[in-house]
C-alpha cells in the first residue's frame, strides 16, 4: 500500500527522490573528491621533499661549521643525517647572473639520488649537474662547457674560475629552484674556501609523527641563531589551514544538501497526510491501530530514501569526478587520482536514508496521532497543499536572496563557514524554486525513475504492505 | 430480530465547547441495541445522528454517560484498546464509500483481516467470500475508480463485515447513489447483515430503506424524540 500510494504522487515523490538523490551524490562526490585532494596534496608534499623531515641551517643562510653534525647524529629519534654546502658562483659570460652553486654529499645524498635528472648524477669534481632553467636559458646540454667563477669566503672578491663539464641536467619539481649547479661538497669547500663549513644539514626521522618534537629539541640545542625547519609538516599545515575554509564550505554543502533533502521528505509526506486525512480517518476506523498508521506512512518516507540513497551513489560517483577536475584546477594540481572508498558510499547512502527518515517521523507521528472524528468530516476529503508549495517556494527564495546577498557583499562573510555559502545557497534556492514550480509538470522525470522504483517498490511491497 | 443486547447507552450526553458557549450534540441519550437488528436513525442535518454513530463506534468518548459494546463499557477503555473494539466488533460504512484508491476491491475487503492480524492466505478467501455475497465476485481486482458508486459501497459493505462484526455502522449509505442503487445497495445490507447476524445502525435521511427497519429511531436536538418498531 505503501509503495502504491507513491506511485499515486509520481511528480512530486520523483522531485523529492532527486532531492534525496542529489543529497547523497554531493556527499559522497564530495568526500571522495576531498579525501582525493588531501591524498594528492601529501603525495605531493612528499614529490618536493622527499624523505627529508628537518633541515638545519643558519640564521643568515651563511656556512656554519661541520661539527653540528654530530648534535644531529646524537639524537636517537634520527635515522639519518647529511649535509650539503650553498654557495655562489658567476657564469663566465654573464657576470650579472648569480648561479647558485650546491656541494653534495654524493654517497649520503638521499635526496639527490631521487631527483628528476635526465643524463648521469655521478658528479665528481668538474662534472656537474645543472639546473634545468640555467640549461635553458644559456642553451646548455649534456656534455657542454662552461665556466664558472667562484667567490671566496670572507670577502668581496670573486676567487677562481673553474672549468665544469655537465653530465647531468636537473628538473625540480616544481619547475623553479634556486640551485643551479650542482657538484661535490669537496669541490665547492675547496673553491669557495669554506673548508670544515656547511649550510645545511638534511636529517630523516625514524617516525615522521616525532617531526614537531624533534624540531624543538634542534631548536634549543643548537640555539635561535640556527633555522630548523619541519618543510613536509608545516607545509602540511599551511596547506590544511588553506583547506580548512574550503573543506568547511564543502561540509556546509553538504549539510545544506541533507538538509534540504530532509525538508523535502518533510514536505512531501506532510502534503501526503495532509491529502489523505480522510483516508487516515477510515483506516482508523476500519480497526487501523496508530502504529500501523505510522509505519504506512514511515515506509513510504523510507521506499523514498532508500530509492534516493540508491541513485545517489552512482551520481555521487560522477560527481567525485566533476569536484577532483574542480579540485585540480583550483589548487593547480596535476590529475589527481580518485580514491573511491566503500566508505563513503555507505557513509552517503546512510546519511541519506537516516535524513529521510528524520524528515519522515514528524508527517508520520502527525498521521499518527490525526484525530478520527475531525479525520472522518468531508472537509478533510481534500487537502491543504498549496500552503506547502509556499512556504517551500518562500524558502528557496530566501536562501536565492541570502546567496545573492553574500555573493555581491551585501552581508559580511564570517571565516571560515561563509567563505564558500553564497556558491551554495543561489544553486540549492534555485533548485527548490524550480521544484515547485516544476512540480505539476514533472512528469518527464517520473518515468524513468518510475521504472527503478517500480522494480524495487515490488520486491519491498511485498513485505511493506503486511504494516498497512 | 434476536435477543441479546449487543449495544446499551445509558444517558449519554456529549457537549462541545465553543467558546465560551457549550453546545449540546447529544442529551441524556438512553438505547439499547439487540442482536441481528436493523435500526434506522433518522432526523434533520444537527440532530446528532452522526455524533451517536460515533460515540456507539469508539470513535467518540461522551461527556457524560456510559456506553457499553458487547458488554464492555467503551468510557473506560483506552485509545488502543478503542482500536480493537473497532477492528473486531464494528463494521463503518460511510457515504462517500472511502475506500482505498490504490487498492482493488479485494485487498479493501482484505484491509482490516489484515490490520487485524489475519493470515494473508485466509484474508483472502474471507474477502473473496463477502465480495461473493454482495455480488462482487467477477469485479473484485477492479480498482475502486474502475467501479461504480454503488459497486464500490458494496465493496465497502463487504470491507464493514469482514472481521465479522457484531454492530454495522452505516452513516448515510445511499446518499450519494440514486434512488434504484440506493434500493439495491440496502438490500444487499440487509441480506448480508442478516447472513453475518450482525446488528446494522444506519442513519438516513432516506425514507425507502425505512421498509428494511426492524425499528426506527427519529433525533432533534440531540435528543431521541420518538422510537417505532416494525420488525
Amino acid at each position: 500500500m505503501a509503495f502504491r500510494n507513491l506511485r499515486r504522487r509520481r511528480s512530486r515523490n520523483t522531485l523529492t527522490i532527486i532531492a534525496i538523490m542529489l543529497g547523497v551524490s554531493l556527499l559522497i562526490g564530495i568526500s571522495i573528491a576531498s579525501s582525493s585532494g588531501m591524498a594528492e596534496f601529501s603525495k605531493y608534499l612528499s614529490r618536493i621533499w622527499g624523505e627529508t623531515d628537518l633541515i638545519i641551517r643558519y640564521g643568515n643562510r651563511m656556512p656554519f661549521d661541520e661539527r653540528n653534525i654530530t648534535i644531529v647524529e646524537g639524537v636517537a629519534e634520527v635515522q639519518k643525517s647529511v649535509v650539503r654546502v650553498n654557495w655562489h658562483a658567476r657564469l663566465e659570460n654573464d657576470t650579472k647572473k648569480v648561479a647558485g652553486l650546491m656541494g653534495i654529499d654524493t654517497n649520503n645524498d638521499w635526496e639527490f639520488a631521487d631527483y628528476n635528472i635526465s643524463g648521469s648524477r655521478e658528479i665528481h669534481g668538474t662534472s656537474v649537474v645543472v639546473g634545468s632553467m640555467l640549461a635553458e636559458n644559456y642553451g646548455l646540454k649534456i656534455g657542454d662547457t662552461f665556466n664558472l667563477t667562484i667567490r671566496a669566503y670572507n670577502t668581496e672578491t670573486w676567487n677562481r674560475t673553474y672549468h665544469y663539464s655537465i653530465i647531468g641536467i636537473y628538473y625540480p619539481t616544481p619547475p623553479v629552484s634556486s640551485v643551479d649547479v650542482f657538484t661535490t661538497l669537496a669541490e665547492v669547500q675547496d673553491a669557495s674556501g669554506l673548508s670544515g663549513m656547511i649550510s645545511t644539514i638534511l636529517a630523516k626521522l625514524k617516525d615522521a609523527s616525532t617531526t614537531a618534537i624533534v624540531r624543538d629539541q634542534f631548536q634549543d640545542s643548537l640555539g635561535l641563531e640556527f633555522e630548523v625547519l619541519a618543510p613536509k609538516i608545516e607545509a602540511q599545515k599551511r596547506m590544511e589551514e588553506m583547506a580548512t575554509g574550503f573543506q568547511a564550505g564543502l561540509t556546509v554543502l553538504m549539510l545544506i544538501a541533507l538538509l534540504v533533502s530532509g525538508f523535502l521528505v518533510f514536505n512531501t509526506m506532510f502534503m501526503s497526510v495532509y491529502e489523505r486525512t480522510y483516508e487516515i480517518g477510515v483506516l482508523r476506523a476500519i480497526g487501523s491501530s496508530r502504529r500501523q498508521i505510522f509505519f504506512t506512512f514511515f515506509s513510504e518516507s523510507l521506499i523514498l530514501g532508500l530509492i534516493g540513497a540508491s541513485l545517489g551513489i552512482p551520481v555521487g560517483l560522477t560527481l567525485s569526478s566533476l569536484f577532483t577536475f574542480l579540485f585540480e584546477k583550483a589548487f593547480g594540481l596535476s590529475k589527481i587520482t580518485i580514491l573511491v572508498t566503500v566508505d563513503a558510499c555507505i557513509g552517503g547512502f546512510i546519511g541519506g536514508t537516516v535524513t529521510t527518515m528524520i524528515g519522515a517521523v514528524y508527517p508520520a507521528v502527525s498521521a499518527s496521532r490525526a484525530n478520527v472524528i475531525q479525520a472522518l468530516r468531508p472537509i478533510s476529503r481534500t487537502g491543504r497543499r498549496a500552503v506547502s508549495d509556499v512556504a517551500v517556494l518562500i524558502i528557496g527564495l530566501v536562501l536565492l536572496v541570502t546567496g545573492s546577498a553574500l555573493t555581491v557583499q551585501l552581508i559580511p562573510h564570517v571565516e571560515p563557514f561563509m567563505g564558500f555559502l553564497d556558491i551554495f545557497l543561489v544553486p540549492i534556492g534555485v533548485i527548490i524554486m524550480v521544484a515547485v514550480l516544476l512540480k505539476r509538470g514533472a512528469g518527464f522525470l517520473a518515468n524513468p525513475i518510475g521504472l527503478v522504483s517500480s522494480s524495487i517498490g515490488t520486491l519491498l511491497s511485498k513485505t511493506l504492505e503486511g504494516n498497512c | 430480530m434476536s435477543s441479546g443486547i449487543v449495544v446499551e447507552m445509558d444517558d449519554v450526553e456529549k457537549t462541545y465547547q465553543l467558546g465560551k458557549v457549550k453546545v449540546y450534540a447529544l442529551r441524556e441519550v438512553s438505547l439499547f441495541l439487540f442482536q441481528g437488528e436493523f435500526v434506522l436513525v433518522m432526523g434533520p442535518s444537527g440532530s446528532g445522528k452522526t455524533t451517536l454513530l460515533n460515540l456507539i463506534g469508539g470513535l467518540d468518548k461522551p461527556t457524560q454517560g456510559k456506553i457499553s459494546v458487547n458488554g464492555l463499557d467503551l468510557t473506560t477503555l483506552s485509545d488502543k484498546e478503542l482500536t480493537k473494539i473497532r477492528r473486531h466488533k464494528i463494521g463503518f460504512i460511510f457515504q462517500f464509500y472511502n475506500l482505498i484508491p490504490v487498492l482493488t476491491a479485494l485487498e479493501n475487503v482484505e484491509l482490516p483481516l489484515l490490520a487485524a492480524g489475519q493470515p494473508k492466505g485466509r484474508a483472502r478467501e474471507r474477502a473473496k467470500e463477502l465480495l461473493h455475497i454482495v455480488g462482487l465476485a467477477e469485479r473484485m481486482n477492479h480498482m475502486p475508480d474502475e467501479l461504480s458508486g454503488g459497486e464500490q459501497q458494496r465493496v465497502a459493505i463487504a470491507r464493514a463485515l469482514a472481521n465479522k462484526p457484531s454492530i454495522i455502522l452505516a452513516d448515510e449509505p445511499t446518499g450519494d447513489l440514486d434512488s434504484k442503487t440506493g434500493s439495491e445497495i440496502v438490500q444487499v445490507l440487509h441480506d448480508a447483515a442478516k447472513k453475518e447476524n450482525a446488528t446494522v445502525v444506519v442513519v438516513t435521511h432516506d425514507p425507502l430503506i425505512a421498509e428494511k427497519a426492524d425499528r426506527i429511531m427519529r433525533m432533534r436536538d440531540g435528543q431521541i424524540i420518538s422510537e417505532e418498531s416494525l420488525g
